[in-house]
Order: structure tokens, then C-alpha cells, then sequence
């Protein structure tokens, strides 16, 4: 309106004094005026509907800019996580503080998939037993290298330098390997693996690392039935199923079953770790069969059953054994059980015909609050410490040697943990042994034990 | 102990592995589980994705630190948005000595609406790969505990698998609840 009027205005004023002498009537004038005024109205409101036009296309575009801007930053992000999935291959990740967690090294390989993964536990003991010298040892350092060349293609290993390895003072280290083997990974029901295997013979064989463990004394029923750390060359196939029974689909199924080259002459009546064969040769022509199956109901249950069957001689006498291992865990507790029988077919009688163990494990995790701001708890997240009983038995049959009858040793453990975190442990126990005839482990002599074991 | 002649010999000694792995085996996977493509579907059914362009300022890195309790390392997440408004987001963490590479969906109401392992490469611990282990998470939002031993329960042999994933999908969720929820 005022834009209009002033323009009106001037327009007056202008043809007022710009009117020639003896021109039109005041009429006439006006006339013009509101012609003018029409023209003029016209034009301002043409340029305003192209004012509106344009600043709606101005409107549009930028939207469409906007949208031109999302679509290259989604493009762009693609793109960087296609880098990023390409540069994690490549990327050293340490341990501790790594972008994907605490754990082991992996070493991507610049030249496509294939990471190779460094980890590895270790341990140190001190033992005080009766009737015997108190002592530090240094027992275990293993370091495990594992590969993936191709994501169906899986190598696993873990060598063990026990006491400082064969070339310390005494010469009494060792250093050997207890497992290296590779993988054909086929689905998840069955998968092949060949190589230096870990025997799937009970449970602790399995989990035998010192980080995980509870306790620094391996079960008897797992030195001298079971010579776990068991390692024996051979190929066979694992996997594992999860039927679906109507509404139930939380059993859980798996096994590993293998040909090893198989125990050899090499037990007494003391155990059966002098028999674990060599990763050269077979000492006969027969090849062993071990396996076991585990069915694991419900989270943290789970029940195995472990068989063996192989010749240990040349005149074609046999070993078989039988295992049976189960985990039950309510909220803090976990209670684990495993026995195991291995029957050997005689020769002679100067031989043990029997080998028998069992051991009954309760762990109760807990935790003090008021810990938290104490030396044991201050700067770690989770802390954990954990009581632990053990019974353990062992009973192995007499070879005809000079001490006459069965070999029998009982022991019971009672042990405190305390875990900063998951894979460091320091370990405290006291053993109360209890022996006939041969000693297999301790002998009569009481006495505790204490550890540090890490994982990484 | 006397064995069983016809226990003996012949019969599990010439068992042979590659005839049990041709009479069970079918076409599969290995330690490839899922890729993307898969997770995304399995997880949101018939959605479309968009990817997600997210670098963390380092003022969400530190609010993210405080929330979450833990170090944040990356700054850069493999984030996509679904059509409905949920998000579905891919995450590494290491178990004991490999990689796992798992995926979680978040429903657009900030629950979490599955867990699934995409890769999973330890010899020993694949437990988490379960549903049964898995399924303790759906549900649960950024105000859940998500810890382990506590609102999630631990697998025994598998821990460090457990503890890794659990906390991984911790950090997600206070991601979320940080940057992406809006």
C-alpha cells in the first residue's frame, strides 16, 4: 500500500509540472493517473508473484541440495566403513586397551583375509609340602598361534615351555607342543581337523589352561588317568547341533571324534602320562579312537561322555576307557564332577590293568562392595574372587613291582581365588593327601600351594 | 580287563573320516556365520537399510567414556538406520585370542531387538553363538545394567567371549542413547 502510494505520488507530481499549457481537463489528468496507477499495480504485483516464485525454487533446491548432501554422506560413510573393514585386516591390535577389547595380538595380513592371533597363558607356583623343600617353580609359559588363511581354514597352536625348557641348569625344562592342528571348517555340524590334537577325553583336558583353572593342582584323576595336558597326532571330524524340540531350542549338542596313533607301553602302575604316544610314530600298526559327546541341556549345564579304544602294543593287547564329565552352575555356583576308567588288556601280569579317578569341584564366586575402593578393587571393573573344595581320588591297579597291591591316593583341597579381571588369577590352597602303597602324587604329605597364572 | 575280540581290530579301524564327513556334512558356513546382508535381514525382516555417517566428536567421545565406564577407541561405527526408524549396527570385539564380529538391532523404541554373531573364530567358546545365551539381551535399552554375571549370564569355558560381546554391546547401546537417538 505505501510502496503503491508513494509511487502514485510521485507520479501526480510529476505530470502536474510537466503539463504543457492549455492540456487536458483535471479529468483527463486523473484519468491518466489511474491508468497509470493500474499499470503500475500490475507490474509490482507480477514482480511480486515472481519474487514468491523464486523463492520457492530457491526453497526446493536447497532441499534438493540437502538431500544431494545426505546421499554423499551416506556414501561417503559406506565408503569409510568399506576402508575400515579393509584397514582392520591390516591393523596391529594390541592387547589391553584395543579398539575391540582386552585380549590376544592380532596381526591382520596386508593382503587380504588371514589374521594370525598371538596369545598365550602362564604361571608360577610355590609349593610348601610336608617332608619335602619348600620351592618357587616356574611351570608354565605356553604361547598359542592361531591363523585363519581363509575364513574356512583355521590353524590352532599352543607351545608349552615347561620349568625354563630343556637348557636351564638341571636340565629338567621342557618345551613341546600340545596342540597345532588345522581345521576344514565345513558347517556347523561337522568340520574336519588333523594334526598334534587335544584329546577330547574329559573336561579338564579340554579347559586345562592355568588362567581358567580354579585350583593350582590339576586333578589326580587328570595326571595319572587322564594325562592331560593329552596331545596325541591323528585327524578326525567336531561339530556340533541344536535340535529344536517343539518350543524347547536350548539343547545344545557337540562332539569331536578322532584316529590318534594311540597310548603306548609306556604306563605303570603310577599313572598313565608315560604312555602318551609319540607325534613321529605309531608303536603299532593299529590306530586309536577317542571321542566325546557333551549335551548341554540349559546355559552352563552340561553332560559329557568320553570313550577310548586303541591297541597299546604290538601283540594287539588293547586300552579302552570311559569318561563321564558334568557341569551344574545355580547363579554363583558352579559344581563340576568328572571320573574316568581305563581298563588295559593284559599281556602279562606285571602290567596295570586299571587306571580309575574322579574329582567333585565347587567354585562360589562373590565379591565384597567395599572392596571396590580397596587395593584389590580400585581401577578393575569387574573383580571377583572365588572359594573353592575339591575332592579328588585316584586308584590305579598294582603292576607286580616291589610294592605290592593297589595304588590308591585321596585328597581334598580347600582354595580362595582372587581375579582383577577374567584372565588373572592368584591362586591360594591347602591340601590334605592321604596315600596307599605308591604314591601317585603327594603322597601322606600335607602341605599348601599358591599361584599366579595370566592369560593373553 | 579283558576286551572283546570282536570289539577289536578291524571295524573302528578303518572307520573312515572323510565318509562320515560325506555322509553328514551339507552346503554351509565356517567361521563366517552371517554377512551383512544376512544379519540385517534376519534381525529386521524385509526392511531397507540406509547407511549412517557417524564420526564421534571428541566431546561425544568423552560423554560416551562416562557413560559407557570403558575407553572408546573408535570413532567410527558401521551404523544403518532401517526404514522404520530402528538401527542396525555391526561391532568387533576380540574373544580370548580372534576376532568376533557380531551385529545388534535396536528397535526405533531403543530396546534392543536381537544380538547375532556374524563371525566367531576361536577353536573353543562358540557357546555364544547360541540363541540361548544371545536372547538375554533382547530387551533390554541403554538403561539395563548389561553386565555380565548380572543381568547376563556368563557361559563357563567361554568367558572372555561373554565378557567382550557383553560389553561390546554396552558401548552400542550408549551410542545410541548418545548420538543416534533423537
Amino acid at each position: 500500500m505505501s510502496r503503491v502510494s508513494l509511487f502514485a505520488g510521485i507520479c501526480f507530481i510529476t505530470v502536474f509540472f510537466s503539463l504543457p499549457a492549455g492540456a487536458e481537463t483535471i479529468e483527463d489528468i486523473k484519468a491518466t493517473m489511474e491508468e497509470m496507477k493500474r499499470d503500475y499495480e500490475t507490474r509490482i504485483k507480477g514482480l511480486e508473484e515472481r519474487i514468491e516464485t523464486l523463492s520457492g525454487q530457491q526453497q526446493e533446491n536447497s532441499a534438493k541440495i540437502e538431500d544431494i548432501a545426505t546421499q554423499h554422506e551416506a556414501q561417503a560413510a559406506a565408503m569409510e566403513q568399506k576402508i575400515d573393514a579393509k584397514t582392520l585386516d591390516v591393523e596391529y591390535v594390541g592387547r589391553g586397551n584395543a579398539p575391540v577389547g582386552k585380549g590376544g595380538l592380532v596381526i591382520g595380513n596386508p593382503f587380504g583375509f588371514g589374521n594370525v592371533s598371538v596369545g598365550g597363558y602362564a604361571d608360577v607356583e610355590y609349593g610348601d609340602f610336608e617332608k619335602t623343600n619348600s620351592t618357587f617353580n616356574q611351570h608354565r609359559w605356553i604361547i598359542n598361534i592361531g591363523a585363519f588363511p581363509h575364513e574356512r581354514l583355521r590353524f590352532t597352536s599352543e607351545l608349552e615351555i615347561e620349568y625354563g625348557g630343556p637348557n636351564v641348569p638341571n636340565a629338567d625344562g621342557e618345551i613341546k607342543v600340545e596342540q597345532a592342528y588345522m581345521d576344514f571348517l565345513i558347517n556347523d555340524a561337522v568340520n574336519v581337523r588333523a594334526g598334534a590334537l587335544l584329546v577330547p577325553f574329559g573336561r579338564y583336558n579340554l579347559y586345562h589352561d592355568s588362567d581358567l583353572q580354579n585350583l593350582t593342582e590339576r586333578p589326580i584323576v587328570a595326571r595319572d588317568v587322564i594325562p592331560t595336558t593329552w596331545t596325541e597326532a591323528g585327524a578326525g571330524i567336531f561339530g556340533g547341533f541344536n535340535p529344536v524340540l517343539g518350543s524347547y531350542e536350548d539343547l545344545n549338542l557337540n562332539y569331536e571324534l578322532y584316529m590318534v596313533n594311540g597310548l603306548d607301553t609306556g604306563f605303570s602302575d603310577t599313572g598313565l602320562s608315560g604312555a602318551r604316544a609319540s607325534l613321529k610314530t605309531d608303536n603299532n600298526d593299529d590306530k586309536a579312537v577317542v571321542g566325546r559327546v557333551a549335551a548341554s541341556p540349559w546355559l552352563n549345564q552340561e553332560v559329557g561322555v568320553s570313550g577310548y579304544w586303541g591297541e597299546y602294543d604290538t601283540a594287539g593287547h588293547a586300552i579302552a576307557g570311559v569318561g563321564v564329565d558334568s557341569l551344574v552352575t545355580i547363579g554363583p555356583l558352579e559344581w563340576i564332577n568328572e571320573y574316568a576308567y581305563f581298563g588295559v588288556e593284559q599281556g602279562s601280569s606285571d602290567v596295570a590293568n586299571f587306571f580309575q579317578g574322579a574329582y567333585s569341584q565347587l567354585n562360589y564366586d562373590f565379591w565384597f562392595k567395599c572392596l571396590d575402593n580397596s587395593f584389590l578393587g580400585r581401577g578393575f571393573k569387574d573383580p571377583k574372587m572365588t572359594l573353592v573344595g575339591r575332592y579328588d581320588w585316584g586308584l590305579i591297579s598294582d603292576d607286580s613291582d616291589a610294592s605290592r597291591g593297589n595304588n590308591k591316593e585321596d585328597r581334598w583341597t580347600l582354595g580362595f581365588n582372587y581375579r582383577p579381571v577374567d584372565n588373572f588369577v592368584y591362586k591360594l590352597e591347602y591340601q590334605w593327601n592321604q596315600t596307599s602303597n605308591e604314591a601317585l602324587e603327594r603322597g601322606d604329605n600335607n602341605g599348601f600351594l599358591t599361584s599366579m597364572a595370566i592369560g593373553f | 580287563m579283558v576286551i572283546p575280540k570282536q570289539w577289536r581290530g578291524g571295524s573302528l579301524r578303518f572307520v573312515s573320516v572323510p565318509g562320515i564327513v560325506l555322509l553328514v556334512s551339507a552346503p554351509g558356513f565356517a567361521a563366517t556365520y552371517l554377512t551383512v546382508e544376512q544379519a540385517q535381514q534376519v534381525i529386521f525382516p524385509g526392511q531397507n537399510f540406509t547407511a549412517v555417517a557417524l564420526i564421534l566428536s571428541e566431546e561425544n567421545q568423552k560423554a560416551l567414556e562416562t557413560q559407557y565406564g570403558l575407553p572408546v577407541h573408535s570413532v567410527k561405527q558401521k551404523i544403518w538406520r532401517t526404514e522404520q526408524g530402528g538401527f542396525f549396527i555391526i561391532d568387533k570385539v576380540i574373544g580370548k585370542h580372534e576376532l568376533i564380529t557380531y551385529a545388534v538391532g535396536i528397535n526405533p523404541d531403543g530396546s534392543i531387538r536381537q544380538v547375532e554373531v556374524m563371525d566367531y573364530r576361536e577353536a573353543y567358546g562358540d557357546a555364544i553363538r547360541q540363541k540361548r545365551w544371545r536372547r538375554q539381551f533382547i530387551g533390554k535399552t541403554a538403561a539395563s545394567s548389561l553386565e555380565l554375571d548380572a543381568d547376563i549370564k556368563n557361559i563357563s569355558g567361554a568367558t572372555l567371549s561373554c565378557r567382550h560381546v557383553t560389553e561390546g554391546v554396552k558401548r552400542i547401546m550408549s551410542l545410541y542413547e548418545l548420538v543416534l537417538k533423537k
